[in-house]
């Protein structure tokens, strides 16, 4: 299934379950609004090395590398620039200082023994089902999905700046990781009727030489808190696609919020007293 | 200083006292009479110094001792008993081989064997201890164990159940046929099989071990990375 069949078939994703925890209104607006704004560079960067490093094969035809020392200002420059351009239709353009560094960071994963057994799986596979709870039909489009020791593994490829467990770990519950983990470890459940849930392990890699890599699994506490945001954030969607209320901060009646002192500096204020 | 270092007697003497008096030993005497416990020591520290005695038992007289008294209440060889006496996760355990001479040996039953059922290699197969109880010639069976309910069970998390079901099979229906039958056969030890079955065969607990686990049993997958020629195919354009 490419990616546009994907884009258009009916099913909430992770990334729009995410935008509900800031606020239905965010969500919607994401949602009626596909094609608003450029995607950001370091989305298209990310694109690009998942492409490299899961497809690389269909590299070519769904990006073209912005060749260096194009002079637009001049005749000769403006005519090649069009040639490229005439050439690269349909793909995404990406920067030749970018391509560089994302080959070196596929070619650095390929050689590593760990990621070629992570990655000797399906590549890029849909998932679609029904949630049983509130009847969201949901879908996913997992990066790797493989069999080690006949355990089923989920794979999400992670392009980072730091791969250091810590650093990843304090970035992940503000991306919404664990919740990716459960919701994709339900949709394999789901769909392949298994009883236990599959391992999900998160593939990280730099983005800054040496391109340095991490394999970091999800425990069993972090992917029951991930299950635990998965089913408020789909009974929020379900009741707002039921009243049609996709509210704001305020909340689904209105009310103003307050601002509360931080723990930490809660903390220091009582201890200052 | 331990109480294996104290205690203190004549190798060659001891070990042929060990070969003599095991046979004879009484069997609450070696806790209440203290010739015959000083005795035990000396026989449980002959025995911790060979290296016939399984690894658990070597230079381990208190292990020795114990298994003495398992032995002697039991009548069993002191050597059968180190053999059949596992510690797995810190209980001491039967192993599923002995559970089934212990049905055998306890003088309840006879003809004492497995029955195995359905078709091999599917959830159905299953398999159930019958023996013919002595003294009212009735056949009794155990309760059987198919290979459906240690997967409801979770035991074959235990990579054994995977690897040498029909074993398995056998270990749990003595295990089960005892627990009903002759309870007191197996002296309210559990089985080894019960026990690893239960934590899962020493499975690692985490899920980082888990995958470390699996990722050395599966070997170097034969895909070849084919970045580099696309790569060069692309900046050759």
């Amino acid at each position: 299934m490419n990616e546009r069949d994907y884009n258009a078939a009916e099913g909430v994703r992770r990334s729009d379950l995410w935008k509900i925890n800031d606020s239905p209104e965010i969500f919607r607006w994401a949602v009626d609004h596909p094609d608003e704004g450029e995607p950001s560079p370091s989305l298209v960067f990310g694109q690009a090395a998942h492409k490299m490093l899961l497809e690389p094969l269909d590299f070519g035809t769904e990006f073209a590398i912005k060749p260096d020392g194009i002079d637009r200002r001049t005749k000769e420059g403006k005519e090649e620039w069009n040639k490229f351009l005439a050439m690269s239709e349909g793909k995404t353009i990406i920067s030749m200082d970018d391509y560089v560094t994302i080959k070196g960071m596929a070619d650095k994963a390929m050689a590593d023994p760990m990621v070629m057994k992570l990655l000797d799986g399906r590549k890029e596979v849909p998932f679609f089902w029904t949630d049983p709870d509130t009847g969201v039909k949901c879908k996913v489009k997992l990066d790797c999905l493989t069999y080690l020791d006949d355990m089923p593994v989920v794979v999400d490829y992670k392009t980072c700046k730091s791969a250091k467990t810590d650093a990843f770990m304090r970035d992940a519950y503000s991306y919404g990781y664990h919740l990716q983990a459960a919701m994709y470890t339900e949709a394999v459940m789901r769909t392949l009727g298994l009883t236990e849930r599959p391992m999900f392990v998160f593939l990280c890699q730099e983005k800054d030489e040496p391109f340095a890599l991490n394999c970091i699994t999800v425990p069993e506490d972090t992917m029951n808190y991930g299950l635990d945001t998965m089913r408020e954030l789909l009974g929020i969607y379900a009741e707002c696609e039921k009243t049609g209320n996709w509210y704001g901060y305020t909340g689904a009646t209105g009310q103003p919020n307050e601002l509360s002192l931080p723990g930490w500096l809660k903390k220091k204020e009582d201890g200052a007293e | 200083m331990s109480e294996t270092t104290a205690v203190s007697v004549p190798q060659e003497q001891d070990t042929q006292t060990a070969l003599t008096k095991v046979p004879t030993m009484g069997v609450a005497d070696i806790w209440l009479d203290k010739e015959r416990f000083d005795q035990a020591v000396r026989v449980a520290s002959a025995f911790s110094r060979t290296d016939i005695v399984p690894q658990n038992y070597q230079n381990k007289p208190e292990n020795c001792l114990i298994a003495l008294d398992i032995a002697a209440r039991m009548g069993m060889s002191p050597l059968t008993v180190m053999q059949s006496l596992y510690v797995v996760k810190g209980k001491p355990t039967w192993s599923g081989q002995a559970c089934m001479s212990m049905i055998q040996g306890c003088g309840k039953f006879t003809d004492v064997r497995l029955v195995y059922t359905g078709t091999k290699g599917t959830e159905n197969r299953g398999c159930c201890v019958e023996a013919t109880r002595i003294s009212d010639g009735e056949i009794v069976q155990g309760t059987e164990v198919t290979l459906a309910m240690a997967r409801a069970e979770g035991w074959t998390s235990n990579s054994k159940w995977k690897n040498m079901p029909e074993q398995m099979l056998g270990y749990r229906a003595a295990a089960f046929f005892a627990r009903l039958h002759c309870p007191d056969a197996l002296m309210g030890f559990q089985t080894a099989e019960e026990v690893e079955d239960v934590s899962g065969g020493g499975k690692p607990k985490s899920t980082a071990q888990r995958l470390a686990a699996a990722l050395k049993a599966e070997t170097t997958p034969a895909t070849v990375p084919v970045t580099n020629s696309v790569a060069d195919a692309l900046r050759a354009e």
